[in-house]
């Protein structure tokens, strides 16, 4: 008897004494980031979570851009935030959503390249191409709205890290870098096939480079690269402009660069995947619009001072702007519904462009959803042309610009500018390019851009757009940087004058 | 574990017995024959007491029923009564022939033992802050869950009971110190669970609270919320001994908030419609019906709801085998209408001894518990609404699709939803079985050294559903979807154990040793589904498979582990010097590898003083001096918080859509931020006490003083956007320290005096806290009316200072303030001006004559209680006895939600004194219809919170019946009154951890009376 028990006993310990439960545990429910990085198809989907930024920002918080500029003011000149000069720093919710969703793009993207060394396969190069790309576009974004001193992300961050604080410059020298690295190896966009269309193409990384030597007004450098995006022969113009707008799904020809947004129906329930920027553009707060920008008048006075090739207004009118005498019906109502009752009555138009009027029920006003799945075109061959155009009169070869400012015009049926204006000074040919720019390109994004590489963002635009009466030089120039991100890095030190 | 008096007499059986063989006892001749009854202070009978003729080797023991028969031979011979744990009784026989005498307990004698966790100290060699818990006063309770049970009773701990069915109290012992909970471990027969195990509370033999870091060391890890020791019963040798305790109460929600009537609703409404040049509210204007005057309370509060609890026991053994077996069913109805709470339970205990080095044995226990009726989601919010709903809606409206009156935009704005059609329609039902169960063997190798072995499976399976019809039962918005979700849950938890302990005594010197391994791995999976609006006609099958709509799913399982090695060793000099030491290891799978294993030692030291030979003082029968150190800790996180994960997937992913078509493609990015550093919490604490016994026992006093150091607190930071995950604001991270002290003490003061015998435990305590490390430069934590700043205790309340209202020009004209921008009128709020702003926009901290709730809000009072009190008292006569409990709090300062939301807004009803400045009358801000200035979040709604609540009384009778052991019979209370200045329904609530002085107006406390039967055969 006893024997049986110090046996059991002796048993019992060995078995008891020897660890049962192992304590490294993973979790059984999600992928683990340590071992999802495996192979090229992993990468892909990564790539493929920085192009869901494309749709967060360009279908939300990018439409406030127009706002910031003169081609877009507001019925409450005194109370927007949306366009009056006194930007809390405490007020995140509104532009500090730029800020964060711009360092979204770029932390996804490090995911891809940080990742990628590790990785065979045969696009591993090419999509490790588009992240930079992305880096380079969330950067010129940052650059763009908040300065030169914004936080210096080179890399997957972690939890602790405080970003230091980016030097004058330092923030231009990462986007030519990681483009410069992106497009030997970005294949051509008629490489991609239909499915794919969408993809960073080489292109679209060398019309943004050329845009970021534009800003620096390296116009040597942007001349040569918007030169070999025009020469590509992958991009040509639309007969018809309004093609561009309208949500007609194509393989665009004149799309360099596009957030591609689908729209699920009102009860769809993939968010984010529509575009909401229909919401913002309307003359007042009514049929679930939010009325929060509009045109300002300067956009309709600048169609106005010229007519077409058969003397009628410009095309681009009425598919830019909802005007008085416009063709157009809003939302299914006319004219007259849209300015009984505004806020400002100074304030008479509104952007007609991306509106998707497809929303609006056949029977007649009421409005199925204001989100839209048409398409955004971040960077139009339209805009490239006019910009390689600039670059050529900047270096003093204004005749050979000529020729793509007429191939923009004679599209909307104007007359080429070489026959109405022949032989401009440079000084002069810079003037018109400005008109230019905004009667093919106005509430696309693009004016914040040209303003300040104009120089000519600041108080002189009051006459454009009143809001401006408020500006103050040496700071409204730049937002301020989100006081949340002040707090939580000290590194970082606030724009001048906030 | 504290010997008791049955197990006491069993003792004493054997010992007279060997007494008297020793004694080498020879027939008695018998002259004269005395015989009597032995019984003890509460007359009953001591069976196996010992009687002998002094100076003689001549005795007997009592039989089973304390009689005795002894013959002597002279008259002054002198009988000795004596019975261990009791003192021994002399009594001159003289010409008597019967002698009956009552021993009186010796509370020096009994050596009390105590479970301290992996093997028992007896309680005069404690050096740290155990409490044993009187298992008897926690029987007096009519709760049916342990939790509730405690409350009171310990000092350092408190519980606030909760009043819903089936509901578990709160405890927190020795006050709020993490912020992811601060339940404390459970340890049921040696198993540690983290939740209060759903025990049957009358198979309780003893309930043991470590509440110093020096005691609750030796569960390390586990153990900063402090440790709540429970051993159940066990066989015991000895005929089977029967007992059935029945009760059957009526309970109800005593508390209410007296609101106006349609009448003077209607009259201080349509003045604050008036002041605000809103159109009134028709109802209670035009289309005024003096007949709709609806008493929400009375519709909803005012049922009388069953409680019945019925409990058997048999309990049996002899030398080789013992046995406990227990049946118990609970059956509660809600005092809010439709809710019902049912348990059924069974225990098995057994243990036999195969051999006499060897003893193995087992616990089981299975319970299926049902909580079913009204939605556990509305049960909370219940109260409020039916506070607040107005009196000019009736309670059933034909013209309602529902059936159920609510507001209506022009006629009767309010958002709330009838509590009424809640209570009809939302249902919900959660169904629990639960299996705790363990097997154990004790060997004793060799003399000294013992080998305890323990396996424990604990199982929980529980099943949920909730559903609802298609309604509308509120103002505003669309039907809400009718709904069925479904949930089923599982987990395992098994449990290891391998101990040595071994015990020597030398000299004056007596040591021990215990070495333990353990380890603990919990298994789990749950899988949910919904389907919306898939149950649209009656009659409604409430089933997955008879919705016409498609349903989601969800499920996930879950895993974690811990691994610990641990130690103790006690030293003990001549039973005056007292040493512990404790050292355990803990490793955790819920931590990275590098993180992962914890060092938690402790050290305690006693001295007790009465037993050094200088200390003459007759008066204290025992004084010790404790002093104990020690570092524990605590994990409130999720199984895998330290692992980065991926967000991958169709649903809420981060997508993208390609080509002309848009065809969906997945994308992946790293998901929620983690933190691979995140560690255990820890609490270093010192602790300081004094033990105190005088006049043999009758006085017990007993106190406590700690100080300690709460580090690394796991808290979510914030984290610069700048990091780039999707929607990550926050990351995990020990990064708060805090202080912790308090004090406790308890006094028992007991007596007997022939055959009345009464006794009084009263305990009184106190806890504190200070913030004194915030992380990154913060220097506070924000919540809604109160804050958590640096140097401050956690969640101090936040808030403008109200100073009544304006009654004259002058008093405007004094203060020259703008609220919120407007200058205010005679009968406005008037609050004081603190704070405010210059042209940047920054704080300066001096009045800037506009007031507004964002800058002029101050710290404002303290929540934390000055000190929280019980009092037991019991007084017995012959058979009859009573029975009372007190529990309180002193004053603390606590904003009253019910007023608020009651008085601060006119889309609610108001409290009926609330007297508003309605021309050139009342002391509340004038009313104004959608006005913020005159109803900020102010002192105005601060209340002490002190409360003294009766919350048990009890009065029982002993029948004596010979055929019965016992046969008690009783009537009992419970919460029958409350002192209070506090107007809100209930001021035994809890707050929350940030925010402990705000009422969360949660299901309020019920009264109950109830009758019970206690038998023991």
């Amino acid at each position: 008897m006893k024997n049986i028990f110090a046996k059991t006993l002796v048993v019992l310990v060995t078995f008891s004494l020897s660890s049962c439960f192992d304590l490294e545990k993973i979790d059984p429910n999600h992928l683990n980031e340590d071992t999802f990085w495996q192979a090229q198809e992993q990468l892909r989907s990564g790539a493929y979570a920085c192009y869901d930024v494309l749709q967060d920002y360009w279908g939300d918080e990018a439409c406030r851009i127009t706002g910031l500029t003169d081609e877009g003011t507001n019925e409450w000149p005194n109370s927007s935030v949306y366009n009056e000069f006194r930007f809390l720093s405490e007020d995140y919710g509104t532009y500090a959503d730029n800020w964060t969703k711009m360092y979204q793009m770029i932390g996804r993207a490090y995911q891809v390249i940080e990742r990628a060394p590790g990785i065979e396969g045969p696009d591993v190069a090419a999509i490790t191409a588009e992240a930079r790309f992305f880096v380079a576009l969330g950067y010129y974004n940052l650059q763009l709205l908040f300065g030169d001193h914004v936080a210096l992300v080179e890399g997957i961050q972690s939890p602790a890290d405080k970003p230091l604080r980016a030097e004058e410059g330092q923030i231009y020298k990462i986007m030519e870098r990681e483009l410069k690295l992106a497009i030997p190896e970005l294949p051509l966009a008629s490489e991609y096939t239909e499915g794919e269309y969408g993809l960073v193409s080489k292109g679209a990384a060398q019309a943004l480079l050329g845009k970021v030597y534009m800003q620096q007004h390296k116009y040597t450098e942007a001349e040569a690269e918007l030169n070999k995006v025009i020469n590509s022969g992958e991009y040509s113009l639309n007969v018809d402009y309004a093609i561009n707008f309208d949500g007609t799904e194509f393989v665009n020809p004149e799309a360099i660069l596009i957030a591609n947004f689908v729209f699920f129906g009102t009860e769809g329930t993939k968010a984010n995947d529509d575009s909401r920027r229909p919401k913002f553009n309307s003359l007042k707060e009514v049929l679930g619009t939010y009325g929060d920008i509009q045109a300002s008048n300067f956009i309709l006075e600048s169609f106005q001072t010229e007519n077409n090739k058969d003397g009628n207004p410009d095309p681009r009118l009425d598919e830019t702007i909802f005007h008085e005498n416009s063709s157009k019906t809003y939302y299914g109502k006319n004219w007259n519904y849209w300015i009984d009752g505004v806020q400002n009555p100074e304030i008479t138009t509104m952007y007609y462009k991306y509106s998707d009027q497809k929303s609006v029920n056949a029977n007649g006003g009421k409005i199925k959803a204001l989100t839209t799945g048409t398409d955004f075109i971040i960077i139009r061959y339209a805009d490239v042309l006019l910009l390689y155009a600039e670059a050529l009169n900047q270096n003093d070869k204004t005749n050979d610009a000529y020729a793509y400012v007429d191939m923009v015009r004679e599209r909307a049926n104007m007359n080429p500018l070489s026959t109405v204006m022949p032989g401009l000074s440079k000084s002069d040919f810079h003037e018109q390019l400005k008109h230019e720019r905004l009667v093919e390109l106005a509430s696309e994004l693009v004016r914040f851009d040209d303003l300040k590489r104009w120089g000519d963002y600041g108080p002189k635009s009051a006459v454009h757009d009143p809001n401006f009466l408020t500006f103050t030089v040496g700071k409204d120039e730049v937002l301020p940087i989100p006081q949340r991100e002040l707090n939580l890095n000290s590194n970082l030190i606030q724009n001048p004058n906030y | 574990m504290t010997l008791n008096k049955e197990e006491m007499k069993r003792l004493h059986r054997l010992f007279s017995i060997i007494v008297l063989m020793f004694l080498g006892l020879s027939p008695l001749f018998a002259q004269t024959v005395i015989t009597g009854t032995v019984t003890d202070e509460n007359k009953e009978p001591l069976s196996g007491a010992t009687v002998i003729i002094k100076g003689t080797t001549q005795g007997t023991f009592t039989d089973a029923f304390g009689n005795y028969s002894i013959a002597v031979t002279e008259q002054d011979a002198i009988l000795s009564f004596s019975f261990i744990g009791y003192i021994s009784l002399d009594e001159t026989v003289g010409r008597r022939t019967q002698i009956n005498v009552s021993l009186l307990l010796d509370l020096e004698s009994l050596e009390e033992v105590v479970v301290v966790g992996y093997g028992t100290q007896r309680k005069s060699d404690l050096t740290g802050s155990v409490s044993a818990v009187n298992v008897e006063d926690l029987d007096r309770s009519t709760s049916t869950n342990l939790t509730d049970r405690l409350q009171g009773q310990v000092a350092g701990v408190s519980v606030v009971t909760s009043g819903q069915p089936g509901g578990t109290g709160d405890i927190k012992i020795r006050g709020t110190s993490f912020f992811g909970g601060n339940n404390p471990l459970y340890v049921v027969d040696g198993v540690l669970t983290d939740d209060s195990p759903n025990l049957n509370p009358y198979d309780i033999e003893s309930v043991q609270i470590l509440k110093d870091a020096s005691s609750s060391a030796i569960y390390g890890s586990r153990a900063a919320n402090g440790v709540v020791v429970i051993t159940t019963k066990k066989g015991k040798s000895g005929n089977p001994v029967v007992n059935a305790i029945a009760q059957v109460g009526l309970q109800r929600i005593p508390g209410r908030i007296d609101v106006t009537d349609n009448y003077e609703f209607a009259r201080i409404n349509n003045v604050a419609h008036d002041n605000s040049g809103i159109p009134r509210m028709s109802k209670a204007d035009v289309d005024f019906d003096p007949d709709v005057n609806t008493d929400w309370q009375e519709e909803v509060f005012n049922k009388q709801a069953l409680m019945q609890d019925f409990n058997l026991s048999v309990s049996s053994g002899s030398q080789k085998y013992n046995a406990y077996i227990s049946l118990n069913n609970t059956y509660t109805e809600g005092t809010i209408q439709g809710s019902l709470f049912d348990r059924i339970g069974a225990r098995v205990n057994t243990d036999f001894t195969p051999w006499k080095r060897l003893i193995i044995g087992q616990n089981l226990s299975v319970s299926r518990s049902r909580i079913s009726g009204l939605s556990k989601q509305y049960s909370g919010t219940i109260a409020t609404y039916t506070v607040s709903n107005l009196p000019i809606i009736p309670v059933y409206d034909p013209y309602k699709t529902s059936g159920y009156g609510y507001g209506d935009v022009e006629a009767a704005y309010t958002f709330v939803p009838n509590p009424v059609a809640q209570q009809d329609l939302m249902k919900s039902m959660d169904r629990e079985t639960q299996i705790l169960s363990n097997v154990y063997l004790d060997l004793e190798i060799l003399d000294g050294l013992k080998y305890h072995f323990s396996v424990g499976v604990n199982s929980n399976f529980n099943q949920s559903k909730a559903y609802n019809p298609r309604f509308l039962i509120r103002m505003g918005g669309s039907d809400i979807q009718s709904r069925l979700f479904q949930e089923r849950g599982e987990s395992s938890t098994i449990s290891l154990e391998n101990r040595l302990t071994y015990t020597k005594t030398f000299g004056d010197h007596e040591i021990s040793a215990m070495v333990t391994h353990a380890e603990q791995e919990i298994n789990g999976a749950y899988q949910e589904t919904e389907t919306l609006d898939g149950h649209l006609k009656e009659p409604y099958f409430w089933e997955i498979s008879a919705s016409s709509a498609s349903s989601q799913s969800k499920g996930g399982q879950f895993s974690s582990a811990i691994r610990s090695y641990l130690g103790r060793f006690t030293y003990k000099f001549k039973d005056r010097y007292l040493l512990t030491a404790i050292l355990r290891r803990d490793g955790s799978s819920k931590f990275a590898s590098e993180n992962r294993w914890g060092t938690f030692p402790s050290v305690s030291a006693g001295w007790n003083i009465a037993k050094e030979d200088f200390f003459t003082l007759d008066a204290i029968s025992d004084l010790k001096i404790r002093a104990g150190y020690g570092v524990v800790g605590n994990s409130s996180i999720g199984d895998y918080a330290y692992q980065s994960l991926v967000r991958s997937g169709v649903a809420d992913g981060v997508n993208y859509n390609m080509g002309p078509e848009g065809a969906l493609v997945i994308g992946t990015t790293r998901g929620a931020l983690s933190n691979r550093d995140i560690s255990w919490e820890t609490l270093r604490e010192t602790n300081l006490g004094l033990d105190l016994r005088l006049f043999e026992g009758q006085l017990e006093f007993n106190a406590d003083y700690y100080m300690g150091n709460l580090e690394g607190l796991l808290v979510a930071v914030p984290v610069p956007g700048t990091i780039g995950p999707a929607d990550a604001t926050t990351v995990t991270v020990n990064a708060v320290n805090m202080t912790r002290n308090g004090w406790e003490t308890s006094l028992t003061y007991r007596r007997v005096i022939g055959d009345f015998s009464f006794s009084v435990t009263t305990n009184a305590f106190h806890t504190n806290n200070e913030i004194t490390y915030l992380p990154f430069g913060v220097d506070e934590f924000p919540g809604t009316n109160s804050t958590s700043r640096l140097g401050l205790p956690l969640g101090q309340l936040f808030l403008v200072e109200y100073l009544g209202i304006y009654t004259s020009q002058d008093q405007i004209n004094m203060d020259g303030v703008t609220i919120t921008g407007k200058v205010p009128v005679i009968g406005d709020a008037r609050y004081r001006d603190v704070n405010g702003r210059d042209e940047d926009g920054n704080l300066t901290g001096e009045p800037d004559g506009n007031i507004n709730f964002d800058d002029d809000r101050q710290i404002w009072g303290n929540p934390i209680p000055k000190m929280q009190y019980g009092l037991n008292f019991e007084v017995s006569w012959k058979g009859f006895d009573l029975y009372g409990f007190f529990q309180g709090v002193t004053k603390r300062d606590v904003y009253n939600s019910y007023y608020y939301e009651l008085n601060a807004s006119h889309i609610t009803n108001y409290s009926i004194d609330y007297d508003p400045y309605i021309d050139g009358v009342g002391t509340d801000p004038r009313p104004v219809y959608g006005d913020v200035a005159n109803n900020f979040p102010s002192t105005r709604f601060v209340e002490n919170g002190a409360y003294l609540r009766l919350k048990n009384l009890q009065i029982g009778y002993s029948i004596p019946f010979e055929k019965f052991t016992k046969l008690r019979v009783y009537l009992s209370a419970q919460n029958l009154f409350t002192i209070t200045k506090y107007r809100g329904v209930d001021p035994e609530f809890e707050g929350g951890v940030f925010n402990p002085g705000i009422d969360r107006m949660n299901y309020p406390q019920v009264r109950m009376l109830s009758a019970g039967v206690n038998l023991t055969l």
